[in-house]
C-alpha cells in the first residue's frame, strides 16, 4: 500500500485561450509525499504548463487536480501558497535587494496584504538560508551573486514559505556541472526533510540522479508516469525525445545516451 | 537585513518638519525673503497671509511632492522599470488638455480649470487602460506602456491645437503658465476638496508598501506567494494614478519629481519598498516645498514651479548618472 498521494492529476487538460487547441491533455499521475518527481521531456512538451496547473495559476479546462486529498479549486489563494512553493525558470528582480530581504518575501503567504514581516519571519528566512548552507550570503546583493548562488537563493526564498510541495521549473538548465550538483543535492536533502519535490527538466541525467518518480511528457501528453526504475528505459526515453536513446549503468547510476555518430 | 543608519532616518523626518516651519516665514512680505515671526502677533495682514495663503500652499506643496514621488515609486516597482513616471498613462497630458480646454471655453476660473483637468486626467487613464485591453500581444506591462504613450501623444497634440486656437494675448500665456505648473492659486477650499482622496491614496500606498516588493516579482512568483496579483496591482495603480491626477489638477504639470525622487530614496535607504516608499514621500514633499519656496520668493514675480522642479530634477538626474548611482539590472 502506498501513502495517499499529496498531488494527483486526473485527466487534466488545459488550453491557453478558448479558441486555441489544448496545450496539454490527458494528464494523469499521482505523486506520493516526500518523493522526488522529475517531469521529463523535450523542450515544448508542456512541462511548465503542468507545473503552472499544479500551482493553481492556470485553471484546467477539464479534469481535476487534488492537493492533500482535496480539490485544488477548494483552496483559498493564501492557503494554497502555504502548501505549494515555486522556483520559477526565470526570476526577475528589478531592483537590488539583499539576499535576506529577498528571502523574507517568501513569508508573504503568512502575512496579509498590509502586514510587514516581523522578527520571527526574518529568523525563519535565515533558517532557510542556513538549511541550504548559504547563510553567509545574507547581506550580499542578489544581483552580484553567481548564477548558481542566485538559484540557491531562489530555492531558499521558496523554503521560507515552508511549503509541503516544492515545484522547480528547470532548476539546473543553465548551470555548470558543479552548481548543478549543488542544486540537485539540495533538492535531494529537502525531500529527506519531508518536502515533496517536483521538478521539470529536459535533462535525463538530472532526473536520473535524484528522482525516484518520473513523468515522461511529449507534445502535451503524459507518455508514462511511475517509479524511476520502471520509467527510465531506453524504449520509453526514445519515444519521449523522438530519437534513439540508450540507457547504460555507470556505477549503479543510470545514464541516457544518444547513440548516433556524426562522421 | 540591511541596517540603515539611525541618523539618516532622523534626518529624513526632521528636515521636512523644520523646513515646513521655516517656510511659513519665507516669502516677499513684509520685505523679500523673511517675515519675522513676532509679526504674527502684531500684524493682522501677516497673520492672514501666513494662515490663508502660505499654509495651504505649503500643505499643497508637501502633498504634491509626496503624491508624485510615492506614485512614481509604486509605478517603477509595478512596471519593473525605473524610468516610468506617474503621469505616463495618459494622466499628465490628459490633465493638460483638460486645463487648456477650460481656459479656452470658460476662461480663467481656477475651479473650472481644476475640475476639467481632473476629468481629462481620468479620461486619459481610462482611455489608456481600455486601449491596453484591446491589444493582443505582449505582457500587461508592455500593453499599458504602449497604450499610455499613444494616449499621451494624442492629448499632447490636442494641447497643441488648443494653443494654436488660443487668443495669443490673453489665453495662450495662461495655458503656457498652467503647463509650467505652480501652486500660486491654491486655497484652503481647493485643497479640502482633494485632500480626503489624496490621503486615502497615500494611505493605501503606505500600508501596502512591503507587499509592493512581492507584486514587483514575476507574475508566477507573486502568485505562488499567495498574492491576488491582478487585483492588488490594480488597487495600487488606481491609488497612485488618483493622487497624481488630483494633485496635477491643482498644480499643473510639475515634472521630474515622480521620476527622480524614487531613485534618490532607493539610494538612501535601499530598494526595499517598506523603506523606500516612506523615504520617497518625505523626500518628495521636501523637494517640492524647497522648489516652491524659491518659486514664490526669489523674484518679485512668481517663477513657474514646474520649471524649477525640472531644472533641479534634471540636474540631480545628471549628477546621479555620472556618479553611477542609477543601476538597472536586466
Amino acid at each position: 500500500m502506498t501513502a495517499e498521494p499529496i498531488l494527483a492529476f486526473h485527466d487534466v487538460a488545459y488550453g491557453y485561450a478558448k479558441d486555441l487547441p489544448e496545450a496539454v491533455s490527458h494528464l494523469n499521475f499521482d505523486i506520493p509525499p516526500a518523493s522526488i518527481t522529475a517531469i521529463l521531456g523535450p523542450n515544448g512538451a508542456g512541462k511548465t504548463t503542468l507545473l503552472h496547473l499544479a500551482l493553481g495559476l492556470f485553471h484546467p479546462r477539464c479534469g481535476t487536480i487534488t492537493v492533500g486529498g482535496k480539490p485544488l479549486k477548494s483552496y483559498r489563494r493564501r492557503e494554497l501558497s502555504r502548501w505549494i512553493g515555486l522556483v520559477p525558470q526565470n526570476e526577475y528582480l528589478p531592483y537590488e535587494f539583499s539576499v535576506l530581504e529577498y528571502v523574507v518575501l517568501g513569508r508573504s503567504p503568512y502575512l496579509g496584504p498590509l502586514d510587514m514581516p516581523d522578527p520571527v519571519d526574518v529568523s525563519i528566512a535565515r533558517q532557510a538560508l542556513e538549511t541550504i548552507g548559504i547563510l553567509q550570503l545574507e547581506d550580499r546583493v542578489v544581483h552580484e551573486l553567481s548564477g548558481g548562488e542566485i538559484q540557491l537563493v531562489i530555492v531558499a526564498r521558496a523554503l521560507a514559505q515552508q511549503p509541503r510541495i516544492l515545484l522547480l521549473d528547470e532548476p539546473t538548465s543553465h548551470l555548470d556541472l558543479a552548481n548543478k550538483h549543488t542544486i540537485l543535492k539540495t533538492m535531494h536533502d529537502l525531500a529527506k526533510t519531508g518536502v515533496t519535490v517536483i521538478f521539470s527538466t529536459h535533462d535525463p541525467d538530472a532526473a536520473s540522479r535524484i528522482a525516484d518518480r518520473m513523468v515522461l511528457m511529449r507534445k502535451g501528453r503524459v507518455l508514462d508516469a511511475g517509479s524511476a526504475d520502471v520509467v527510465f528505459t531506453a524504449e520509453k526515453l526514445s519515444k519521449t525525445y523522438g530519437i534513439p536513446v540508450e540507457v547504460v549503468q555507470v556505477d549503479g547510476l543510470k545514464v541516457a545516451l544518444h547513440d548516433e555518430r556524426y562522421d | 537585513m540591511k541596517k540603515i543608519n539611525g541618523w539618516r532616518v532622523a534626518l529624513l523626518i526632521a528636515v521636512p518638519l523644520i523646513l515646513l516651519a521655516l517656510s511659513l516665514f519665507i516669502g516677499r512680505y513684509p520685505k523679500p525673503y523673511w517675515l519675522p515671526p513676532n509679526l504674527l502677533f502684531n500684524d493682522e495682514l501677516a497673520r492672514s497671509l501666513v494662515l490663508n495663503l502660505r499654509l495651504p500652499r505649503l500643505v499643497a506643496a508637501f502633498l504634491l511632492g509626496m503624491s508624485l514621488a510615492s506614485a512614481g515609486a509604486v509605478m517603477q516597482m509595478l512596471f519593473r522599470n525605473p524610468l516610468v513616471e506617474p503621469g505616463f498613462l495618459g494622466v499628465t497630458q490628459g490633465a493638460a488638455f483638460g486645463a487648456g480646454l477650460s481656459i479656452l471655453l470658460v476662461g480663467s476660473l481656477p475651479f473650472a480649470i481644476g475640475s476639467s483637468a481632473t476629468i481629462f486626467a481620468f479620461a486619459g487613464l481610462a482611455f489608456s487602460y481600455l486601449l491596453a485591453r484591446r491589444l493582443h500581444y505582449g505582457g500587461w506591462v508592455l500593453r499599458l506602456v504602449l497604450a499610455g504613450i499613444a494616449v499621451s501623444a494624442l492629448f499632447s497634440s490636442g494641447v497643441g491645437v488648443l494653443k494654436y486656437l488660443a487668443d495669443p494675448t490673453r489665453q495662450l500665456p495662461e495655458i503656457v503658465f498652467w503647463l509650467l505648473g505652480g501652486l500660486y492659486a491654491v486655497t484652503w477650499s481647493d485643497l479640502l476638496i482633494v485632500l480626503p482622496f489624496v490621503l486615502i491614496g497615500l494611505a493605501i500606498i503606505f500600508l501596502m508598501r512591503w507587499r509592493l516588493n512581492v507584486l514587483a516579482l514575476s507574475d508566477e512568483t507573486a502568485f505562488s506567494l499567495g498574492a491576488s496579483v491582478e487585483r492588488e496591482r490594480l488597487l495600487l495603480l488606481i491609488a497612485a494614478v488618483t493622487i497624481t491626477a488630483l494633485m496635477v489638477s491643482i498644480a499643473g504639470i510639475v515634472g521630474w519629481v515622480g521620476l527622480i525622487i524614487p531613485h534618490i530614496a532607493r539610494r538612501l535607504v535601499g530598494p526595499n519598498a517598506a523603506r523606500a516608499i516612506p523615504a520617497a514621500m518625505l523626500l518628495g514633499g521636501t523637494f517640492v516645498v524647497i522648489c516652491d519656496d524659491i518659486a514664490r520668493s526669489l523674484l518679485a514675480g512668481e517663477i513657474p514651479l514646474g520649471i524649477l522642479t525640472s531644472l533641479f530634477g534634471a540636474l540631480l538626474f545628471i549628477i546621479m548618472m555620472v556618479a553611477n548611482k542609477i543601476k538597472v539590472q536586466r
